[in-house]
Order: structure tokens, then sequence, then C-alpha cells
């Protein structure tokens, strides 16, 4: 039942008790709470430290020295086995390459050539990325998540007020001009994002554009305006589904690749938009869980909610 | 010829004026201050930089763009500039130590 560190922190930060600040700020309603001086982390002996007496502080230390020395010296092993500079089986020389270049846009239909390996190639390791991006949003929202069993009443009475605050001293400047640019930059995004088969750009992109615009839709109109479209249900299943359909358009694509079997894709001609048969879903699947990802990053680390 | 040469004179000053923002950026001490000094770059640097981007290439799509990169850095760019210093008055109350204020 802890407060996190940061959090108490940035709390007598925005009282205006900084060390540098000669005084709390005016507009403190209710006069801040004495505060208990010990760290909120019972912070245990570190690893390195040794949890034990002397002889188990030399052990961890033992083994730290032996398990960074072993991983030293496999990754210099490594380095051993890599092929020497300028030889002609290297990757940049090998038919792969070539095949890529010459075969890409006839076998993919991307006119992009970088999107055609990503994407459909090399599709498997990007889908790895989108996984890590997936994981990364979920082991946030296990960390940071606020609710009534890991926050006091307290600690969450102060965040709304946060809100609160936040909600009074909210200024028309940025409303306006957000409204304004508002379609600008989910259009901009959109084009980027479906745009990945035929110029730079592409999932990863558009998808910060648009993760962007929603956290810029968050400072500008408030939280409560972004829940109205964009809350936790919306949230998983754009999230989930985004990451389902990419599973499956390439396991399609694996499945149809190792075993010979026609592709019934459409690969439409190349340089339109609809074209390119898998690349334009994927797209949009990895722009989607981007978008996600970044919009919950910025919410939880802020609020601890959605 | 004189179109080269305008444009060279606009880019020049657009140099001078991101140079002349930086210096205040490190020279100044205060986040009003620096912040005054950084929002230079951002609209008469950018506004002078582009002029004469526009003035060498012609009228054009290329211009149309380059005038909408300006619209929108004059958009947003003053817009941030004042957040953050809000941000900075809402939580610094002894913000006129650094600077003066003038009450209306």
């Amino acid at each position: 039942m802890k407060t996190p560190l940061w959090y108490q922190k940035l709390l007598r930060w925005t009282e205006g008790d900084e060390p540098g600040l000669a005084e709390p700020a005016a507009h403190v309603e209710n006069p801040p709470q004495p505060r208990a001086e010990e760290t909120p982390y019972e912070s245990g002996p570190s690893l390195l430290q040794g949890a034990g007496g002397p002889i188990n502080r030399v052990l961890t230390k033992v083994f730290a020295i032996f398990s960074c020395a072993v991983f030293a010296l496999v990754m210099l092993a490594t380095v051993a086995y890599l092929p020497r500079f300028g030889d002609q089986g290297n990757a940049p020389v090998n038919e792969t390459s070539r095949r890529y270049i010459e075969q890409g846009v006839q076998e993919v239909g991307a006119t992009n050539l970088v999107t055609n390996i990503i994407l459909v190639y090399r599709g498997f390791d990007t889908y790895g990325e989108s996984c890590v991006l997936f994981l990364g949003a979920t082991a946030v929202i296990m960390l940071l998540e606020v609710d009534s069993k890991n926050t006091t009443r307290r600690d969450r009475a102060l965040l709304r007020r946060g809100d609160e605050l936040d909600r009074i001293t909210r200024n028309q400047i940025l409303g306006h001009v957000t409204r304004v640019l508002m379609p600008v930059i989910l259009l901009y995004g959109l084009y980027i994002l479906c745009n990945g088969h035929l110029s730079p750009g592409g999932g990863f992109a558009g998808g910060s554009i648009l993760g962007g615009a929603l956290i810029l839709c968050e400072n500008a109109f408030g939280v409560e305006k972004v829940r109205s479209f964009f809350n936790h249900h919306v949230y998983h299943a754009v999230k989930v589904g985004a990451l389902i359909l990419y599973a499956i358009l390439i396991c399609y694509t694996i499945y149809v690749g190792a075993n010979g079997l026609p592709n019934i894709m459409p690969l439409g001609r190349p340089g339109s938009i609809l074209s390119a048969g898998i690349i334009l879903p994927i797209n949009v699947a990895v722009g989607l869980e981007v978008a996600c990802t970044m919009y919950a990053f910025y919410t939880y680390f802020g609020r601890g909610d959605l | 010829m004189i179109r080269e040469i305008l444009a060279a004179v606009s880019i020049g000053l657009g140099v001078i004026c991101c140079v002349l923002s930086l210096y205040g950026v490190y020279r100044f001490d205060y986040v009003l201050t620096r912040i005054h000094a950084a929002a230079v770059v951002d609209t008469l640097g950018t506004l002078l930089i582009f002029i004469g981007m526009i003035l060498l290439r012609g009228l054009g799509w290329a211009s149309a763009k380059i005038l909408l990169i300006l619209a929108f850095q004059w958009l947003t760019s003053p817009v941030s500039t004042h957040r953050i210093s809000k941000v900075e008055l809402m939580t610094n109350p002894d913000y006129e130590k650094h600077c003066e204020v003038r009450e209306e």
C-alpha cells in the first residue's frame, strides 16, 4: 500500500514544495499533510550487495562476475564466426537480395521494396516486433494500473484532484488549435498508414502519428472526451484484433508460400493504392497496434488508467 | 539573378535568426526567457528560410507544400510555447524574481 517514490516527488513538486522554491504555491486548497520522511519502498539489499552474511555476499559477486564473463565469451565467439568483410558469399551480394530487387514487385506487388521485405519476405520477424509492442503495453498495464487493490484511497483522491485541476485550468487556445489541426493530423497519419506499400511510411510511422493525435486530443479536450470513444473495451478489442489479424495473414502467407499453393490475395496493379495483397491490411493492423501502444504508455505512466 | 540574391539574403537572415536563438537558449538562465529565445527559430527563422526556398524554387506544388508546413509550424509552435510557459507560471510561485512582470 505504498505510494511510488516518483509520484510522491511529483506531488511535492505540484504543491510547490520543491527544495528550490521558497514557499508553497498559493492555489493549494488544503494544506499539505505531513509526509512520512521514510523512503516509500522498503528496498531490500540489492543482488550485488548480497542478502545474507559475508559469504553470501562474496558468492553473489563471484556469480555475477562469472555470468558476465560467460556472456562476454559467447558474444566474442559469435563475432569470430561473422563472415569476412567483402566476401562474395556475404548477405549484400548473395542471391536473396538480388531476388528481392528483381522479382519483389512481381511476387508481392508493392512498389516500395522495403515494405515488401519487412512485411512479407521477413513478415514473421515484424510479427515478432508487433508482439513485443503488445507485451510491452501489457506489462505497463500490469505494473502501473491504479485500482482499489494497490493504491490507497487518499492517493486515488489526489489523482482525481489532478484531473479536476487539469479540467479547471484547461485553456481555450490549445482547444481551438487542436480543433483545427486534428483532422489534418489524422488524415496525414492515415495517408502514411495506407500508403506504406507505395511510398516510405507504413504501419509503424503512421501508427505513431495516430497515437500522437490521440495524446494531443487527451491534452486538449481532457480524458473524458477520449474515453467517450476510446475506452478499455475499444482498446482491448482493437489491440487484440489487430494482432490476431496480423497473425492470420502471416500464417496464410507462410502456409501458401511453403506449400507452393497459388496466392488468392489479389496483387493488383503495382502502384495503385488497392494492390499488393496482404500488405495493406498488415499495415493497418500494425498501425492500430502502434497507436494503441503509444496512447496506453502515455496514459498509464501519467494517470495509471486508460 | 536578382531572385537568387534575394533568396540568399532571406536564407542568410533565417540562419542568423537560428543562430541567435540558439545563443539565447544557452545565454539566458530562466525558463520564460529561454523559451522566448527558442520561439524565434520556430517562427521567424522558418519563415525567412521558407521564403528563400520559395524564391529559389518558384511558385508550384513544392512551394504550396512549403507554405503548408509553414502554416503547421506557425499554428503549433506558439501553442506549445504558451503551454510550457503556462505550466511554469502555475507551478513556480516566485517567477517574478526572474523576470519583471507588468500588471496591466
